[in-house]
């Protein structure tokens, strides 16, 4: 069983950000692993979990967890993989859990292309906070690309899948199964004319 | 005689449009006027006996309008008003010429205005209305208003610039707190009396204690699919709404509320019931066509809310649907906010961000027989399918493909929808 932790799901996800937990359980059952989601919160237990969403939610949603956060264990979050996108990557600016600092400049709303190493990934920014696009930061993938963006980028995904398989202590399979296979396919296919409607960039394909 | 010359060459342009594209050409016109001569929106705004009303807020602005506009005719007024389409500063320019005479001038009663949140704010500070109407707050383009709280604040202020009246939503927390800042005004609330279907109607949340509920003095009483039964001001009205779904009475009870609040002794409850019951659905929402002999439902889809609110008032399973989600949706990721659960099947995708929305469709385990950009290969492919065996053909679309959809079909006047 992978399972898969989201902090304050209710709160964040004004920008549609919890998808990309349902685009990580897809792709993860296709590749033949149970999966488990379980909501984070002060005072539940969450070291065995092998992923972590945190979302982004709005002024007044954040304003209203902001103490629940401050009690979380961030320790031991950010000792296994996990996914920070807007808010919840300027939370972890503003408290010093990473190094990145919020410099407000002008705002940005538009479609962008982030390079981590050497992937490309395409997501929308809505923000002024100078926060960079797409960092790692421990086993933290922190963004300002909000929404599904493990969804439109699979390369990210399957990266992404394959940290939390390995904080759960499984094997990814050595044969890939005929369903992920149809499903990165899928993906692949849609993805592409995602990008090419929002970008000039070629879209790199998750290879099989 | 000052405003002479721009409305004729507003005219002339239009014609020119109107020439190249039928049914189009409200907005270039509109452009062109607001450019050659600006004082004549401020100017007419402020002329009518009556004075201006403001219907504003997220969702709900057109079928709100339409029906107060109805409502107010009915009992004798005349109108100006602005047709769905053209809620902007721009739009505003554009209904002045359609309907002033060639000197810019009308001679309406009363304005009844649908304003974008964005645009009111603005206008407040030249114009101030009589009578402001606002509908709710909920997540919406969040690319151009940032987040639900700043879209609070610009209603405040228009909220804030009524002379005489302000028309409130009880049940949205929202303008509860928008009321707090409105001291001196009269302040009228609309709302339902069924408080669990109220919760459902996907305002934006405050996360904040809840502010106590005022009393409404319209109430949707009951609301059983169409079927409304209203309490306006201790009066009982009951009709068929134009279009299903709670969130439709909401839209009635506050143009019923603001009616009586123009109206005043005059507003008659049997005419009120007569009007709405005869009023058509305002063009793409719950609007049933024929196309070539066959029945097809257009349902206008505009941000999480509305779309959540009439995916969920689906009749039944469905199984023709087509869903396009065109040019104006910038960033489709709210879709994923949204449970396509009621959704029993779609078999096409199209418009602009096809892609996104297939993607999202995919994840929650449809299969599209078809996802193209290509909105005429889309909706002719999907017409030849088989008839459906339940239920009607179904459109699901944004505001930028419905207007391609129903432009590409000839259906080029919003006020062409019949009941």
């Amino acid at each position: 069983m992978i399972k898969l932790g989201t902090i304050f799901p209710n709160q964040l996800n004004l920008d549609g950000d919890q998808g990309n937990l349902l685009a990580l359980k897809r792709y993860l059952t296709a590749a033949g692993f149970q999966v488990g989601v379980q909501v984070v919160i002060p005072g539940v237990a969450s070291s065995d979990l092998n992923f972590v969403l945190f979302g982004h939610g709005s002024l007044a949603a954040c304003e209203s967890i902001d103490a629940k956060l401050d009690e979380l264990d961030w320790l031991a979050l950010l000792n296994v993989p996990g996914l920070a996108v807007g808010s919840g990557f300027e939370y972890l600016s503003r408290n010093s859990i990473v190094p990145q600092i919020i410099q407000p400049g002008e705002r940005e709303s538009a479609f962008q292309v982030a390079n981590l190493g050497n992937l490309e990934v395409l997501g929308y920014r809505n923000s002024d906070s100078g926060l960079p696009n797409l960092v790692m930061n421990m086993r933290w993938i922190c963004t300002m690309l909000h929404g599904p963006v493990l969804a439109k980028n699979p390369t990210l995904l399957d990266w992404a899948a394959k940290a939390a398989v390995a904080a759960a202590g499984l094997e990814w399979p050595q044969e890939i199964p005929d369903q992920l296979k149809n499903w990165i396919e899928t993906l692949n296919r849609i993805s592409e004319q995602v990008w090419k409607i929002e970008t000039d960039k070629p879209f790199q394909k998750l290879a099989i | 005689m000052r405003y002479l010359p721009a409305i004729l060459l507003g005219r002339l342009s239009r014609f020119a449009v109107r020439l190249i594209r039928p049914g189009g050409g409200s907005a270039l016109p509109g452009l062109i006027v607001s450019k050659v001569a600006p004082g004549i929106l401020n100017r007419t705004l402020r002329s009518f006996p009556k004075g201006l009303v403001v219907v504003t807020g997220s969702a709900g602005k057109s079928t709100t309008t339409k029906m107060l506009v109805a409502l107010v005719r009915a009992h004798g007024f005349t109108v100006f008003t602005n047709p769905t389409t053209a809620n902007i500063k721009q739009g505003f320019y554009s209904s002045i010429l359609e309907q002033s005479n060639l000197f810019g001038a009308l001679n309406q009663k009363i304005a009844i205005l649908e304003m974008d949140e964005g645009h009111a704010a603005e206008l407040v500070d030249e114009v101030k209305p009589s009578l402001v109407a606002i509908l709710n707050v909920v997540e919406d383009q969040l690319d151009r208003f940032i987040d639900p709280a700043l879209v609070r604040h610009k209603l405040e202020k228009v909220a804030k610039s009524a002379t005489q009246t302000v028309v409130l939503n009880a049940d949205d927390q929202n303008l509860l707190i928008i009321a707090e800042s409105l001291e001196a005004k009269v302040i009228r609330w609309f709302g339902m009396r069924d408080q669990v279907a109220a919760s459902k109607l996907g305002y934006a949340p405050t996360y904040l204690p809840s502010l106590g509920r005022p009393n409404a003095t319209t109430t949707i009483m009951t609301l059983a699919g169409k079927s409304v039964d209203m309490a306006v001001h201790g009066k009982h009205i009951a009709f068929e709404l134009p279009s299903r779904g709670a969130h439709f009475a909401v839209d009635a009870a506050a143009a019923l509320e603001s009616a009586s609040q123009i109206l005043g002794k005059a507003f008659d409850a049997k005419l009120a019931e007569a009007t709405l019951a005869q009023l058509p659905p305002v063009f793409a929402r719950g609007e049933v066509v024929q196309i070539n002999g066959i029945d097809v439902e257009f349902i206008l889809v505009q941000n999480p809310a509305s779309t959540q609110l009439n995916l969920d008032n689906l009749p039944g399973k469905l199984d023709r649907v087509m869903f396009a989600i065109g040019r104006d949706v910038h960033d489709p990721a709210w879709l994923w906010t949204v449970d396509p659960e009621k959704l029993s099947t779609v078999d096409v995708v199209t418009g602009y961000n096809f892609a996104e929305a297939e993607l999202w469709l995919r994840h929650h385990g449809f299969e599209p027989e078809l996802a193209t950009g290509d909105l005429a290969k889309a909706f002719e492919y999907w017409m030849a399918l088989p008839e459906p065996e339940h239920g009607m053909r179904t459109v699901v679309f944004s505001a930028d493909a419905m207007r391609r959809i129903r432009r590409m079909l000839g259906f080029t006047s919003p006020e062409e929808v019949v009941r």
